[in-house]
């Protein structure tokens, strides 16, 4: 079982929680230029610094995380709605 | 002929308890403590095992598992490593890979066939013709391999421990054990792990003359044993090092998970072998396999032995396996700079020993597979036969230095000592001893110490600095101990049995760098996994390159450093089963229980075939009334003003004609428009609504439900309420008659129609009950909280007896559904499933403003291509067809069986199809059983059972 620092919540099993890489809403309507299939499955696999949003099952709360997916270190979170 | 020495002073052995066990049919000795491999050397067993590739005769090499040359098996056990095993009395062990057993291997012919072998063969023999492929690969399959399986043996299984620890320190030898030492004085949380069955490391068996080493190791041992801070593991190795610091340590019981803030690696290194003809015989061994065996078990390697020294190291040590009864012949000095050894080979000779400095090894000769003599070219240029039975290797270290290079740290080549150390090792990881550089006993001290030192202060801990020793600037690894012959049979894997000449061959057809070679040639792809081959493969392929090693690199050391069984993988099963609120009356039911995602459910109750259980049930619910345990089911309650936002959002439909009292069928698809979970809606007020999803799907959906409501800022409050409410149905005809018995309020057809929700007192407990019908008959659906939900339950059961009520299990309401055609999800339909293809268009609304998946169900209702359908086998009443069965049009597949059944409304073979929908127009089709019969159906429209609902309409 892997173990992590999380911000917030302390040292956790990383199974407590259930990510969703960019939980963003279903747009009203799509841009002019963007299918159904590119805004479900087009995503940038570059390494960097993103915004995910993690569900901390245990709790039932979502956090929104800042995160390096390159180095996986994770710099911030806060709890989605306070 | 007895190889036992008398006893030494540090040996493992117990001479008091005598263990018989078999080798090869023939039965041996040993004593408790013993290895199996010193077992059979002390009993003068020179062949142990064959190789892989040329069942060449070979014995141990490092009798410390860093070679896999002796791989046993028994009846019911693989892989068995013989240098690290003690023997099981009564245990017969074989050796793997024989042809009629290891003395008379029939397939030691492929030795003198070994050049028509060459490196890649198969890649080059067996890719043309094509259609003989199959051929040859059984061939191949069937020559290879080590060990057979036994499929029949049980399942072993071991749990999975975690530990915590401020530092975990790998290795206890003496960088280990001072390291150990130090931390155990400040306090920190220290494990320290070793692989062998006794802590020490070198102290036990090379440095145990020396007085002032055994004073350090006595009084250190004392020392962790009295640190209650501080834990001791023997018997486990180290397999690698993962993220966020955790090295899972595998021991005699199985895994340990050991969770570290900082680690120190003092691993040490492996002994290297020399590369010559005929180096792989049975007597030719690392010289500190000879240090292990003499010191540990009290076994002679040999009766005369050759000391091939490529280090000064060599000489003390074989001045020390002298001192306790090895013969030694003479010592060949390998070392290619002038004069270093000097003083080493004065002294030894002053000792009565032979040296003799040589350029290169002309061969080992074998008779019967068996080293005789070897035979050298001297200083003088002259050609020199020594005759022996054992060449003792000393030239040289390869840092086991996996865990360090898993941290992140750089390798490089230092020359002064002609060996890889370790270099910008990220902080928290610290190395400490032989696997840093460090040879001299007292610098392996200090430098353990100093590593715990900077571990400390990594940790926090307010410590005066502790500088690390310098690195010897002497080689202790001879930079090339490698002679070519030009008639071969020179390895540098034994595993593999990979020849010099093979690493020649791959780096002249191009597989010129570290990583290619590796993988053209197989070389330390075994099971040691390169370490005692690397080293010298990467000498080989710098020299071909004209290259320094330290230009080469080396291959990439990923988990697992050493081989993990499979059974110590997989853990113990660790799940719990969550039982309904109804368990025990189900119990006292006979109900026979199955796993079902989380929950444990009745299938069926009672005894007999699982047909006529079924068939019993279902008449039951046909003809009078049923009842069935649904607590299973998620059961979310929601509060707020903006409940009809987040439902609208989160499923498919709109909420506007769902009146108030009353319930309807909902699903919910993903962002693209796959159907993930379904569900009743029930609405008591503009702000308070229940619904229920799929059994294993609860968490998921509060989980979809909660971010929704986060993202849309919406006022509501979510409670899942899965595990607080217990939940069944009551289903038949005359269900509404049992249910009139328990309950004052009225459940009329005007009071309580269909798909209404109403909260009724049963049976003095306050309950929701829903009327719904997916069994396909006038059913209420009972939900009341957990702790008195067993009270309705019994009332129902006691008030139905006279009527006939029967509980059924989840087989019967398959069975009713599926006569019904309602879907289950996952079931009937896939990860690709969109409700157009499931006839669930009806509930998908596109004209809201913004819902999950809209876009996407927008774009999939144009481009709808596979049909859910029913289908009906008239011709047949046995049931062959089963689930996930093809739908074949002569070599096209054009779907797939999803539910399959015998319906006893039809009185034939009824099920659901998911067909592309370009057939759909079609009438027949031919399903594909799993013997490969070809069986007609019908396609026909659903629901096969009460197509007009008029089952609901009963008053």
């Amino acid at each position: 079982m892997k173990f992590f620092q999380f911000p917030l919540l302390g040292t956790r099993a990383i199974s407590e929680f259930v990510p969703a890489h960019d939980a963003i809403l279903e747009p009203i309507d799509l841009e002019d230029n963007i299918s159904a299939g590119d805004w479900v499955y087009e995503r940038d696999s570059v390494p960097k610094i993103t915004t995910e949003f993690w569900y901390h099952s245990t709790s039932q709360i979502w956090f929104k995380v800042e995160r390096n997916t390159g180095t996986n270190q994770i710099y911030r979170a806060e709890v989605l709605r306070e | 002929m007895s190889r036992r020495l008398p006893p030494q002073h540090e040996e493992w052995i117990d001479r008091k308890v005598k263990i018989d066990f078999w080798f090869e049919g023939e039965k041996f000795s040993a004593y408790k403590g013993d290895v199996i491999s010193s077992a059979l050397i002390a009993s003068g067993q020179k062949i142990l095992a064959r190789s892989f590739k040329y069942h060449r005769a070979r014995s141990t090499v490092s009798m410390a598992n860093h070679d896999a040359n002796v791989i046993l098996e028994t009846l019911t056990q693989t892989n068995i490593r013989a240098d690290v095993t003690h023997p099981v009395e009564g245990v017969r062990y074989q050796a793997v890979n024989t042809f009629g057993g290891l003395k008379k291997d029939l397939a030691q012919i492929l030795n003198f066939f070994s050049a028509l072998l060459p490196v890649g063969f198969y890649y080059k023999a067996f890719y043309r013709p094509r259609f003989l492929f199959p051929l040859w690969e059984k061939l191949i399959r069937g020559m290879t391999g080590l060990g057979k399986v036994n499929s029949n043996t049980s399942s072993w299984r071991q749990a999975r421990k975690q530990l915590f620890c401020d530092v975990l320190v790998v290795g206890a030898g003496p960088s280990g054990i001072a390291a150990a030492e130090y931390l155990g004085r400040t306090g920190l949380k220290t494990i320290i792990a070793d692989e062998n069955d006794r802590v020490g490391g070198t102290l036990g068996y090379r440095h145990n003359t020396d007085q002032s080493a055994k004073q350090f190791k006595d009084a250190a041992i004392k020392n962790l044993a009295n640190f209650s801070s501080v834990s001791t593991l023997p018997m486990h190795y180290a397999a690698g090092l993962y993220e966020g610091g955790t090295v899972p340590i595998v021991g005699p019981d199985g895994i340990k998970e050991v969770h570290t803030k900082a680690l120190i690696v003092a691993t040490g290194s492996y002994e290297q072998p020399a590369v010559f003809r005929n180096n792989d015989a049975p007597g030719i061994i690392l010289l500190s396999a000879a240090e292990r065996l003499m010191n540990r078990y009290s076994v002679l390697p040999c009766e005369s032995a050759v000391i091939l020294a490529g280090n000064p190291e060599a000489y003390e040590r074989a001045k020390n396996l002298k001192n306790i009864g090895l013969r030694i012949v003479a010592i060949i000095d390998l070392s290619p700079v002038p004069k270093v050894h000097e003083k080493e080979i004065a002294d030894a000779r002053k000792a009565g020993i032979k040296v003799t400095k040589i350029t290169s090894i002309v061969e080992a000769s074998l008779r019967k597979g068996i080293l005789v003599s070897i035979t050298v070219i001297t200083e003088h240029n002259q050609t020199e036969k020594i005759s022996c039975d054992g060449i003792l290797m000393s030239v040289g270290w390869s840092p086991a230095s996996s865990l360090l290079v898993q941290a992140g740290a750089k390798l490089s080549y230092l020359t002064s000592l002609e060996q890889v150390i370790p270099d910008e090792i990220p902080s928290g990881t610290y190395a400490a001893g032989q696997v840093n550089g460090i040879h001299e006993f007292k610098s392996k001290i200090d430098d353990g110490v100093a590593a715990a030192n900077e571990a400390a202060r990594f940790l926090g801990c307010d410590l005066p600095i502790i500088s690390r020793p310098k690195r010897e600037d002497r080689a202790h690894s001879h930079p090339y101990p490698v002679s070519a012959h030009p008639k071969g049979k020179e390895f540098v894997d034994f595993d593999e049995d990979i020849q010099l000449n093979d690493l020649r061959t791959s780096w002249r057809e191009g597989f010129n760098s570290v990583e290619l070679m590796k993988r053209y040639s197989t070389i330390g792809m075994g099971p040691s996994q390169g370490k005692i081959s690397n080293m010298n493969g990467v000498r080989v392929l710098a020299d071909l390159n004209k290259k320094s090693p330290g230009a080469i690199g080396t291959t990439t050391p990923r988990p697992f450093t050493h081989p993990v069984a499979i059974g110590a993988l997989a853990g113990q099963r660790f799940r719990r089963y969550w039982r309904t609120p109804m368990h025990q009356c189900h119990q006292r039911m006979a109900a026979n229980f199955e796993e079902n995602g989380h929950w444990l459910r009745p299938m069926t109750y009672g005894a007999g075939s699982m047909q006529t259980l079924i068939e019993k049930e279902y008449a039951a619910v046909r003809d009078a009334v049923g009842i069935i345990d649904v607590s299973t089911l998620g059961k979310v309650e929601l509060f707020g003003p903006d409940c009809i936002k987040l439902l609208e959002y989160a499923y498919t439909c709109k909420f506007d004609k769902l009146r108030t009292a009353m319930t309807r069928y909902i699903f919910m698809v993903d962002g693209s428009g796959v159907l993930i979970d379904d569900g009743v809606a029930a609405r008591f007020s503009d702000d308070h609504f229940y619904i229920t999803t799929t059994s294993s799907n609860a968490h998921t959906v509060v989980k979809q439900l909660r971010l929704f409501s986060d993202l849309l800022n919406l006022d509501i409050a979510i409670v899942d309420r899965t595990r607080q409410v217990g939940a069944f149905n009551v289903a038949g005809p005359l269900s509404r008659e049992v249910l009139s018995k328990i309950t004052s309020q009225s459940l009329s057809e005007a009071d309580f129609p269909y798909l209404a929700v109403r909260e009724l007192q049963i049976a003095n407990v306050k309950a929701r009950v829903m009327r719904v019908g997916f069994v396909g008959e006038l059913g209420y659906e009972i939900h009341a909280s957990a702790n008195s939900a067993q009270t309705i339950w019994n009332a129902l059961i006691e008030a139905g007896k006279p009527l006939g009520i029967m509980p059924f299990g989840v087989e019967t309401q398959r069975l009713l559904r599926l006569e019904k055609g309602h879907i289950i999800l996952g079931q009937d339909t896939d990860g690709m499933t969109t409700p157009f293809e499931v006839n669930l268009g009806w509930g998908v609304n596109l004209k809201k403003e913004q819902s999950i998946g809209k876009n996407s169900l927008i774009h999939l209702k144009r481009q709808t291509k596979r049909q859910l359908v029913g289908f009906e086998c008239t011709n047949t009443r046995k049931l062959e067809i089963l689930e996930s069965n093809l739908i074949v049009e002569g070599d096209r597949i054009l779907g797939r069986v999803t539910s399959v059944s015998y319906s006893p409304h039809r009185k034939g073979i009824i099920g659901l199809a998911m067909i592309d929908s370009t057939d759909a127009s079609t009438e027949q089709i031919c399903i594909k059983d799993s013997q490969g019969n070809l069986i007609d159906a019908q396609i026909v429209s659903t629901p096969f059972y009460d197509p007009e609902n008029l089952r609901q309409l009963t008053s």
